[in-house]
């Protein structure tokens, strides 16, 4: 009941009454915690539209017209108390606190939880509000049960990827649908402050979301946008907060020193020529590695007495060689490549103001939000201004129009190919994997950085120095701080409604409009003086990219109480456009090295090019809840929709859900328990979704039904080349039938809350591209065709464990458990990494099984007949021929050996907990999110564990362990330059995803009020945030947080080279009059 | 209440007019959908000419086989087919850097089954297959009209060219191995005995029957064909497959009768081997489809290359000449065997394709490039180009000649009147007919190569052997060496034993391969095996360990024997 008594505002009027006045009452409204004044209480005389709010002190002053007697006094958290009107009355509200009659955002509106027969998990404004991130998405990772959330990059202003109950598509979209303000969304969640959000609600049931029908299949996020209350005098806030953005999880443990890793590789030279066919000469195997070590490196950088060796034939680094090395005009010493891209400084500051309040006929909430922040290397930046104005007014009795508009202005610097699996300008690959023997900047004989002409350090290319580096083309740094990113979004989301009375009491009709839209400029200049494009003279990209979605909604509603049946019917339909347009053009050859258009270039390498695409649907929707003396509530839904992604034929799809909810702790029977049983329901739902989100080439694809051609310029002569893309006219809806059976309690009153949920989602008609034998032109097409489920328990546990008047101390967890399984599969699919297969589930890892190093005993591992085992090496990596048909056999032949099941890769459950406590002025809140019992591929760790080092590769420090003639019972195989296994993929590389993640604390104290109000402040706040602060996770550096999925080594999957996460620590005031 | 209920419903109706269903149709602008083409193609049948250049163009394109968004640096279609090849032979060898894309040739870590090397090795050609047979489903075989038959018969002679290299690539050769398991046989519906076909793969056998008929009738249809720019067979080119099947096949008279065929037809269209003048100019030769010598090829110019995908094309991997490239900014140079190279006459034009140990060839002399504000001679370091390694090769130029370009374009070869008179010379030369071979070889070598040539004072002694070493330096990079390794069984020879200081193969790329050892089949790529249900993992081809460091130390091939 804090935020009761927060407000000092005098109540306004609700509504305006009719003129017969006849009698005046008058009363004060308490509350029965702490009988003190309930300010904002709803006094309304029942049968009337005449009404009032309490004051300050509790108090209302109403006129009763003649012939009505009764008062319906209500207040949120409060229990709904009709009494009689009489003058100078004291009326007492007991206090409803009970977790399960919060108000939820569901669709379509709002329901009591106790009613709702869906599966629903809600974030407050309080808990949104504590993150620092520009997402509000990732403040639902661990704060709510069901959803997994991933975050592939740590650039500033990216979205991260939400699973709600698991993947549920194979070859379409798995995103879930977002509405905003009761309107599907299309835009970035970036675009909306999240200091503008007042809850996210995440529909996970068909109860609550197949309404939704076409969209819905994969969950459903609702964000609802903050509006004043009505009767809320005018609130000005202001919250500041200043921070700093770092990396937040390092790299692996990698060789740090030049010497280190020199001696290892003269090692791998060494082991190439000693164990080859040619091998076993010793004098030869040094000679090899001491004639290879510098030409196959590119780089030297100690100097060694004349006549000496930089490696001895004790594979030590000669005692007497020195670190740097002086030849012709140059000198060369090893650069700590990570240090110097990441140890910058990196400002973060956010400002947020709003203003709210109302009058008696209006209520606005107006607010301005500015954040900037630096990424943690150069040239990746973002900033955001958003501005919101929410209105409604009541026009007439019977009319209330209103209008939501938010605008969003974004500038993002966003550095290409940062999430490039091995590409030289990926800053993060470079740093994180070169090897410790290469110089980043290019030095004077003198040992001084060299300056060139233009006053800028001079950079190793790799190529400007007479040492050619061998890893590595080019200079991320050189591109990161002479090259330019900038994209600016500008994005309106803007709504109008109106709502109108009908004659009949309870029927409304509503209408929506709603227009998102976004606009994208993007001018990217690579420079011309250093890297990949300085041959080109400079390059200089300018895209344009539009998205215009309009959506409109007319809805009608009907409430009605008949007694003790209590119905709530919705009748509507809903239609949707949206067109997407893209523009991009390049040239080459810049005048300024620094002007980012294309009228400072002159030549064309490539075409302009430009395309639309269109989308649309239509639906219409029903739904109708039902409760008998709010102890028995069914729901049923039923939309039929149409989706212009399918042909003639195919377009339409009905869905819909039935849900019924019992509150039993409302009947009689259970009286006895009342003592510690405060509310008992049990819930179950059963219901069909849609999706017709089917991807193609990581993006969504419009015309999935039809062969895609691309006009192309052979010879001069415009000419349709088919562009590889077979279309299927047949494809229609995929759908998703979920069932949902729950239990909601509370206890020992209202000290333990939570819920259990058992869920089983399944998918149906998958659209996913059937593989075709290759031969036939083309790799797949599209069907609807097999199934499969996901499904398991939710656990959700608030409880309060300890309460004062001046401390309470709050624990909040829940744990999701994942089941996936393929139920029908048309055939059976291999692909480097997974096995898609019926009975199996779509994380299904399948590599060869990794069986240890040859150690030169034969009676340790068993072989075929056939095998050769002269052609075995000491320190081979040995791999089992076929253990899926039990053949463990060994072979050192990689590509003799059989890919085998290796297990799902999803995690068994994960989920978060948190603390929330006050004390004395002071709070602080925690929160945690986990995963358990999943597996994934560690990419990155194979390429640094890779024998031959890849030539300037750095290695992990585990490489020690590699199998040598001084340590030869390791598993690990022996390191060798002629043994290419960076990708001979195993499950060697496959490790425990679990992990820990501490990714809030915030602590703050709030000033005593009689101090502050004298400042004519109503309160003052200032506090301490840090956004992920720590990782717990298998390996030092793997952060499994990044993916699902197994991803390709080529491609580098979620676990490869990609912008780190970040780590963010702030200060911050917030101040309200 | 005081207002009219007949104005709500006006706003309800008036909302629903909104929404009328025509919305749902929705055609892209931009892409062309399949329904967009056929509805194009009714309005207007003579756009069924852009059908046909479609089909060339299925195989020039970047990007050709993993599309843009994978956007990979070896995915350049025919061309990238060519450098697999080569590298896999002993003729092709660079160095060893993760920035070379085609080291898994080099090393034979592309006959690994969910790589992407041999996807496109095998996709490309079947997407052109398909180009062709959409073509040919739209022509009535017994059509009268001039036109389409035209349209026919080059769709036909695409795609026995296709079906010629994917069976050379995935059996070993047709004698001896007539009925060993080839490739699948894809025909248009028009095609007689379509029906009956499985995607199974056919038997060697079938595919050369295949390819013979449709050749066969490619050959009339394209009687009188005058065609708009070489990228189209024509006659001349029909008569070039001819002659290349005949080889492979042993029927060494109709190899030579062909090979002359091609040669008149050819002439007829003013196509004679290139001069030594001609092949002279570093960095304008080897890359325009109006060269003199070009019978058959495809066409890839600036406009052809996406925004940002000038490191992706042929020119960048393959040519050593342009300023944007993986050769001359990663060092990847393409280079030539250097015992191979050493066989070549210093009087030899062709030696002068590749530079020498010190990196010089005349025909760099005078050359300069620039980049970055500096000015240096072709082939030294320059800005951040790298300089070249020993015997890179300068054979190949780009953008029609600009050393130093940043366009990485340029047009490729299919086909070159030269491997008619060295299709033709071998053909006398297996028949036994010496002196006709002499005759053949020396009228080509002589008079457009090198001067001083004559087969009496040849580097190589055996005739077959020296016509064969001919073959791989004047088609070096072109697609030709294990194919012929193939037919001529050869043993790949890339060092000659281990204490070889000559051969300029990386250490680790130093092994030698037996005459059809298993490991020189190509292998069918997983996710055939995944679609096809005819196609199970017993159906591919056997495998063996990757050859490794110092195997087979002792073969010779005949040509590199003494270099």
């Amino acid at each position: 009941m804090e935020k009761r008594l927060t407000m000092l505002l005098v109540g306004l009027f609700l509504l305006v009454g009719g003129a017969f006045s006849q009698t005046k009452v008058s009363g004060t409204v308490v509350s029965q915690d702490d009988m003190q004044p309930v300010i904002g209480a709803s006094v309304l005389v029942v049968g009337t539209t005449t009404g009032t709010v309490t004051n300050a002190q509790g108090k209302f002053t109403l006129t009763v017209p003649e012939g009505k007697k009764t008062l319906r006094i209500s207040y949120v958290g409060m229990e709904t108390l009709e009494v009689s009107a009489r003058p100078n009355m004291k009326i007492v509200l007991t206090s409803d606190q009970a977790a399960l009659d919060e108000v939820i955002v569901v669709a379509y509106g709002t329901a009591k939880k106790s009613a709702f027969t869906g599966a629903a998990t809600q974030l407050d404004e309080s808990v949104i509000g504590r993150r620092q991130v520009s997402s509000a998405l990732d403040a639902l990772s661990g704060a709510a049960s069901g959803v997994q959330v991933t975050q592939y990059t740590g650039q500033p202003g990216s979205d991260p990827t939400i699973r709600v109950r698991g993947i549920g598509s194979l070859s379409a979209s798995s995103n879930p649908l977002y509405v905003v303000d009761g309107v599907p969304y299309d835009g970035k969640i970036t675009s909306i402050n999240p200091a503008d959000i007042e809850s996210m609600s995440v529909l996970k049931d068909a109860s609550a979301s197949a309404i939704y029908g076409a969209r819905g299949a994969n969950g459903v996020v609702i964000i609802t946008t903050k509006t004043a209350k009505r009767g809320q005098e005018a609130k000005v806030t202001f919250d500041a907060r200043w921070g700093s953005n770092s990396r937040g999880v390092p790299n692996y443990d990698v060789l740090s020193n030049a010497g280190d890793y020199y001696e290892k590789y003269y090692r791998a030279l060494y082991n190439e020529r000693f164990y080859s066919a040619a091998g076993g000469d010793v004098a030869a195997a040094h000679a090899y590695a001491n004639s290879n070590l510098y030409s196959n490196l590119g780089a030297k950088v100690y100097t060694v007495p004349a006549g000496e060796t930089l490696i001895g034939t004790n594979f030590k680094l000669n005692p007497n060689a020195t670190l740097g090395y002086k030849e012709g005009n140059y000198y060369y010493t090893p650069d700590d490549w990570y240090d110097e891209m990441y140890n910058t400084g990196n400002l973060r500051q956010e400002y947020n103001a709003t203003v709210s309040g109302s009058n008696e006929r209006m209520t606005y909430y107006m607010s301005l939000g500015m954040l900037d922040e630096k990424g943690i290397i150069n040239s990746s930046n973002y900033r955001r201004y958003t501005g919101r104005l929410s209105a409604d007014y009541q026009a007439k009795e019977w009319l209330k129009v209103g209008a939501n508009m938010g605008y969003a202005f974004e500038k993002q610097g966003s550095p290409t190919s940062q999430n490039a699996w091995g590409s030289s300008g990926n800053s993060f690959y470079v740093a994180d994997n070169i090897a410790p023997i290469y110089p980043l900047y290019v030095r004077n004989a003198d040992g001084s950085n060299k300056i060139d002409d233009m006053g800028l350090t001079v950079m190793d290319t790799g190529t400007n120095t007479p040492w050619k580096r061998k890893f590595s083309a080019g200079n991320p740094l050189i591109d990161l701080s002479l090259n330019s990113y900038n994209l600016e979004r500008s994005s309106i989301n803007s709504k109008a409604y109106a709502l109108i009375d009908l004659p009949l009491e309870g029927l409304r009709f509503n209408t929506n409009v709603n227009a998102n839209v976004y606009d994208i400029r993007e001018n990217n200049l690579y420079n011309p003086y250093y890297g990949a494009s300085s041959s080109s003279g400079g390059s200089v990209n300018v895209n344009h990219y539009r998205r215009i979605g309009i959506n409109s909604q007319f809805l009608l509603t009907y409430q009605h109480s008949f007694g003790d049946h209590n119905v709530d019917v919705l009748a509507g339909h809903e239609n949707y456009h949206m067109k997407y347009q893209q523009l991009e053009t390049a040239k080459q050859k810049l005048y300024l090295g620094d002007a980012a258009e294309l009228d400072n270039a002159i030549s064309y390498p490539s075409a302009p090019t430009s395309n639309t695409v269109d989308y649309a649907t239509l639906g219409w929707l029903f739904r109708a809840q039902y409760n008998y003396q709010e102890k028995y509530f069914a729901s049923v839904s039923y939309r039929r929709d149409a989706s212009s992604r399918f042909a003639d034929g195919h377009k339409w799809g009905n869905f819909g859900s039935f849900g019924a909810a019992w509150l039993i702790s409302k009947e009689a029977f259970m009286e006895s328990t009342q003592s510690w049983l405060n509310e008992l329901k049990l819930k179950a739902s059963i219901g069909s979704q849609g999706n017709d989100a089917l991807m193609y080439d990581g993006e969504l694809n419009y015309y999935p039904a039809e062969d895609r051609y691309k006009v192309s310029d052979v010879n001069g002569t415009p000419v349709p080349v088919f562009d590889s893309y077979k279309g299927n006219r047949d494809i229609t809806w995929e759908t998703s039938i979920s069932t949902n059976l729950g239990i909601e309690f509370s206890l020992f009153k209202n000290r333990l809350s939570g819920s259990i949920e058992y869920y089983n989602r399944t998918t149906k008609d998958m659209l996913y591209y059937r593989p075709v034998a290759v031969s036939m032109g083309y790799d797949s097409y599209p069907v609807n065709e097999g199934s499969m489920y996901n499904r398991g328990v939710e656990i959700q546990l608030n409880g309060v464990v300890y309460k004062d008047q001046n401390i309470s101390v709050e624990l909040n967890a829940n744990l999701t458990t994942l089941k996936n399984k393929i139920t029908s599969y048309p055939t059976v699919m291999k692909g480097s990494m997974l096995i898609r297969e019926e009975g199996g589930s779509i994380y299904e890892s399948y590599l060869r099984s990794y069986a240890g190093v040859w150690h030169g005993d034969a009676s340790e591992y068993s072989f075929n007949d056939k095998f050769d085992k002269s052609t075995l090496t000491l320190g081979d990596a040995l791999y089992y021929c076929d253990p899926d048909e039990g053949d463990y056999n060994v072979t050192n032949v990689y590509t003799d050996a059989k890919q085998a099941h290796q297990g799902s890769t999803a995690p068994k459950a994960y989920g978060g907990f948190g603390l929330n406590a006050t004390a004395y002025g002071f709070d602080l809140s925690m929160q945690f999110a986990y995963q358990l019992g999943g597996k994934l591929y560690d990419h990155k760790y194979q390429g640094l564990m890779s024998s031959n080092g890849g030539t300037g590769h750095n290695w992990s420090t585990d490489i020690a362990d590699a199998w040598s003639p001084e340590n030869p019972y390791s598993n690990v195989p022996r390191i060798d330059t002629g043994v290419n296994d960076s990708q001979d993929d195993s499950d060697r590389f496959l490790i425990s995803s679990n992990y820990l993640s501490l990714n809030n604390v915030t602590l703050g104290y709030t000033l005593p009020k009689n101090l502050v109000q004298k400042m004519g402040i109503a309160s003052l706040r200032v506090y301490v945030a840090g956004d992920n602060l720590a990782l717990w996770s298998k390996r030092k550096g793997l952060d499994p947080r990044r993916s699902l999925t197994m991803g390709v080594t080529t491609l580098g999957g979620g676990y490869s080279d990609t912008y780190a996460a970040l780590k963010t620590i702030s200060g911050g005031i917030s101040v309200t009059f | 209440m005081k207002y009219n209920k007949s104005y709500i419903l006006g706003i309800l109706a008036a909302g629903l007019l909104t929404t009328s269903c025509s919305d749902l149709d929705t055609t892209p602008t931009g892409q062309l959908t399949g329904a967009q083409f056929a509805e194009s193609l009714e309005k207007d049948p003579s756009l069924l000419a852009s059908s046909v250049s479609a089909i060339n163009y299925a195989i020039a394109k970047e990007y050709c086989v993993f599309g843009a968004s994978q956007g990979r640096a070896d995915d350049f279609g025919w061309p990238s087919f060519c450098l697999s090849e080569g590298c896999n032979s002993a003729d092709i060898t660079g160095i060893v850097s993760g920035y070379n894309w085609f080291s898994t040739a080099s090393t034979y870590d592309d006959r690994n089954i969910n790589y992407a090397n041999p996807y496109e090795r095998w996709a490309m050609f079947y997407n052109q297959i398909k180009a062709c047979n959409d073509l040919l489903d739209q022509i009535d075989p017994n059509t009268d009209n001039k036109k389409l038959k035209q349209y026919m018969g080059v769709a036909k002679a695409v795609r026995a060219w296709d079906y010629l290299i994917l069976v050379q690539s995935y059996a070993k050769t047709y004698v001896g191995h007539e009925n060993d398991k080839a490739v699948p046989l894809y025909l248009s519906k028009n095609d007689e005995g379509a029906s009956e076909l499985t995607t199974a793969r056919q038997t060697v056998e079938r595919v050369y029957a295949q390819i013979e008929k449709d050749l066969a009738i490619a050959a009339t249809a394209l009687e009188g064909f005058e065609r708009a720019d070489k990228t189209f067979a024509n006659q001349a080119v029909v008569f070039g497959l001819q002659a290349r099947v005949a080889l492979i096949k042993n029927q060494w008279a109709d190899a030579a009768t062909y090979a002359q065929k091609a040669i008149d037809a050819a002439a007829e269209e003013g196509i004679v081997p290139a001069t030594i003048a001609e092949v002279s100019k570093a960095g304008a030769m080897f890359c325009q489809l109006s060269e003199t010598n070009w019978m058959w090829g495809m066409s890839f110019s600036a406009s052809n290359i996406p925004t940002d995908g000038e490191y992706e094309t042929w020119v960048s991997q393959i040519s050593s000449l342009a300023s944007y490239s993986y050769t001359t900014e990663t060092g990847s140079y393409r280079a030539i065997n250097s015992h191979l190279w050493n066989s070549i006459p210093a009087t030899d034009v062709r030696k002068g394709w590749w530079v020498d140990e010190n990196m010089n060839s005349p025909l760099l002399k005078g050359l300069t490039w620039s980049n970055s504000g500096e000015t240096t001679a072709v082939g030294k370091a320059c800005g951040n180009l790298i300089d070249f390694i020993p015997y890179t090769n300068i054979k190949f130029g780009c953008n029609a000649g600009e050393i130093g370009t940043t366009h990485t374009c340029g047009d490729f070869p299919f086909m070159r009147v030269e491997e008619m008179y060295l299709i033709k010379a071998e053909a006398e030369a297996q028949q036994g007919l010496t002196g006709e071979a002499t005759t053949t070889l020396e009228s080509f070598v002589k008079v457009y190569r090198d001067p001083s040539y004559s087969v009496a004072s040849a580097p190589v002694s055996n005739l077959v052997d020296e016509i064969w070493r001919q073959r791989r330096i004047e088609l070096w990079g072109e697609g030709f060496a294990m194919s012929d390794i193939m037919r001529l069984k050869k043993p790949v020879v890339r060092y000659l034993g281990l204490t070889d200081e000559v051969t300029n193969f990386p250490e680790a790329w130093r092994f030698n391969i037996p005459a059809e050892d298993d490991i020189l089949l190509g292998i069918i790529p997983q996710d055939e095996i995944n679609g096809n249900e005819y196609i199970t993992d017993d159906d591919q081809n056997p495998t063996r360990s990757t050859p490794g460091m110092g195997e087979y130390p002792d073969l010779r091939d005949g040509v590199t024997d003494n270099f």
